[in-house]
């Protein structure tokens, strides 16, 4: 897992969410490269393959990370900032996906320079639904900045 | 006439028409006296020539008062003062009152002339003034500012304060001193607003705080009399118990705010899960094995107890905030023997759990003991993965508080997180892990804080948690301001 190529990074604490988002993703073919953390400090560490990832290769990076906001420990919009201030990092579309719908979060998200905010809905089929369009639209129709070869 | 007599008979004559006059000679006897001083003191002139002038005495001014008027014009010199006088009627009057002294040629007095004007009404005008002044809840005072060459405000100095004053401002004596004496810190703020006022005849309102004084003040401040004497009237009040009553409901409000946002969000995921396993089962009920089903309808069953958990927490968590707190003497011993047995009963764990003795303090019970539960009760589940849990309860007195503290060898927590342990549901493990809401320590820190206490605690992973609280001590001086 640590040096397999990752497509989608989903950094999700809830087990019901993080299940049934790979689920959806699965179903649309597109959860196959997909490693999911469950709180931001992990993470981090993935990313910058430090901490227990230290030997991870950090050239390695998700086509796209589906973010949660409110983790424990390093909550979601400290990821999303470290993301977007890093050099390395900061090309990388980041998808908050969360249960938050409060003003003061999307609008500090989209000042860190979030791609995108989404609000999970409550009923599950118009999640797994956000979930397949999110997938569908990132990995297949969105164009990623021209990667460096290794 | 000759020219001179014929001025001297006007300036009488004009004198006579503007004001109350009498002439005494020098034992007090009263020789002239004109039509005014008839009309106010209802006497006919027969009635007061040849009287003592004590006829008009009303007996309000002591006698220091009287005997200093004779000492004065006895002496040469012209006395100015106000009297009140008490006409044939009963009836009194005021009179703004001018004594003169005729010298003779050895310098000594042998008649006085006593020119005086009718100040009644203004007397009456300035009483019902006062009365007002000394009736009312506020403060009212009247300052003289104080400045330095540059017209920057140094100080001020009480001229006029009313009854209710000292109440206000807790400043006692304050007439004639200087603010700066009275309250050495005083914040320049205050000076530089009254100047600006001085200055510049501006009214302003305002509220600020007093921190020496150790109150707020509602302020309403205008310039008074002449511009050049620099006054300042104040009418204002000690607000201190609206504005705390006000910051607490901020705060209140801001805290319901913050709950309502973690109540929406961590009631809506176990809702999502529960409908979207639910639709697993739908959609892929024919290709499922019963293993599978089964643990995705106990997944369902999972989040539907979650939220029920979650529920009876918040509705405890908020019953706290609305609760009275009733303080009472606690026998914290009782408590504790109390709670570990229904501990034991509830959740038959194998920790071994030491406690000491306790002293009593000053608290609500059921606050205390619920506090204490889940204090336990966490100590009892973060260390039940151990082969032998130990969990330690003590406390000690440190000066005016007790400490008690609640220590575990379980899990333990990652200080780097430590400010998040108390947050309304933050948890600082996996729900696989430990079970939980994140609500129980939110809830011991209401219980706390409720009390006027401090809660902190040490963790390290792996290795174990410690719980600390400290409350007033029994006879400690914190319980007189409750």
């Amino acid at each position: 897992m640590k040096n397999h190529e990752v497509e989608i990074l989903l950094v999700e604490d809830n087990e019901g969410d993080a299940e049934l988002t790979i689920r959806a993703l699965r179903k649309n073919h597109l959860a196959n490269k997909l490693v999911h953390l469950e709180n931001g400090a992990e993470a981090l560490d993935y990313i910058f393959a430090e901490g227990e990832y230290a030997n991870r290769d950090v050239s390695n990076l998700p086509k796209m990370i589906l973010l949660d906001l409110n983790m424990p420990k390093v909550n979601g919009i400290e990821v999303l900032q470290k993301l977007k201030s890093d050099e390395r990092t900061k090309m990388i579309p980041v998808v908050v996906l969360t249960s938050s719908k409060e003003d003061p979060d999307i609008i500090k998200c989209y000042n860190l320079g979030v791609n995108s905010y989404v609000v999970k809905p409550v009923e599950f089929d118009s999640f797994a639904n956000a979930v397949t369009k999110l997938g569908l639209y990132w990995m297949l129709l969105n164009q990623p900045p021209v990667r460096q070869t290794k | 006439m000759k020219k001179p007599e014929k001025e001297i008979a006007d300036y009488k004559y004009a004198l006579d028409q503007s004001s109350i006059v009498a002439i005494t000679d020098q034992k007090g006897i009263i020789r002239y006296v004109n039509d005014h001083f008839c009309n106010i003191s209802k006497y006919s002139r027969e009635e007061l020539i040849g009287q003592d002038h004590r006829i008009v005495n009303s007996g309000y001014h002591s006698k220091e008062f009287i005997r200093n008027i004779w000492t004065t014009i006895a002496n040469g010199k012209i006395w100015k003062g106000e009297i009140r006088n008490k006409a044939k009627d009963g009836t009194y009057y005021w009179v703004d009152t001018t004594i003169v002294p005729f010298l003779n040629e050895e310098g000594k007095p042998f008649q006085y002339l006593a020119i005086r004007s009718h100040i009644t009404d203004r007397k009456m005008a300035e009483e019902k003034y006062r009365l007002i002044f000394d009736s009312i809840d506020e403060g009212f005072c009247i300052i003289e500012m104080i400045f330095d060459e540059n017209k920057k405000p140094l100080d001020y100095r009480f001229i006029e304060i009313n009854a209710a004053f000292e109440q206000q401002t807790g400043l006692v004596d304050a007439i004639g001193k200087r603010m700066r004496v009275l309250v050495p810190n005083h914040e320049q703020h205050w000076f530089d607003t009254y100047g600006k006022i001085a200055l510049t005849g501006e009214i302003i309102r305002f509220e600020n705080r007093a921190d020496q004084l150790k109150r707020w003040f509602d302020v309403c401040a205008f310039r008074f009399g002449d511009p050049k004497n620099y006054q300042v009237a104040i009418l204002f009040n000690d607000c201190t118990a609206r504005k705390e009553a006000e910051d607490q409901l901020k705060s209140v409000n801001k805290e319901l705010e913050a709950f309502s946002y973690s109540v929406a969000h961590d009631l809506r995921a176990p809702l999502r899960s529960i409908s979207g396993y639910a639709d697993m089962l739908k959609e892929d009920n024919e290709i499922m094995v019963t293993s599978e089903r089964n643990r995705v309808i106990d997944n369902i069953q999972r989040n539907a107890k979650k939220m029920g958990m979650l529920i009876d927490d918040l509705l405890a968590f908020s019953r706290l905030g609305r609760k009275e707190m009733v303080l009472n003497k606690v026998d914290m011993d009782k408590l504790m023997k109390d709670l570990l047995e229904d501990l034991k009963k509830s959740l038959d764990h194998k920790a071994n759990i030491s406690i000491s003795r306790f002293p009593e303090i000053m608290g609500d019970y059921g606050l205390l003991y619920q506090a204490m539960h889940n204090l336990v009760a966490n100590a009892i589940k973060y260390s039940s993965k151990k082969e032998m849990p130990e969990i330690k309860i003590d406390s000690e007195t440190r000066g005016d508080d007790i400490i008690f503290s609640i220590s575990d060898n379980g899990a333990g927590f990652d200080m780097k997180y430590a400010d998040k342990l108390f947050g309304v549901f933050q948890r600082l493990h996996k729900e696989r892990e430990f079970e939980g809401t994140g609500i129980g320590l939110a809830i011991v820190y209401r219980v706390i804080d409720k009390h006027k206490g401090r809660i902190w605690a040490y963790g390290k992973i792996g290795e174990g948690a410690t719980f600390f609280f400290a409350l007033p001590r029994i006879n400690s001086t914190n319980h007189k301001t409750e």
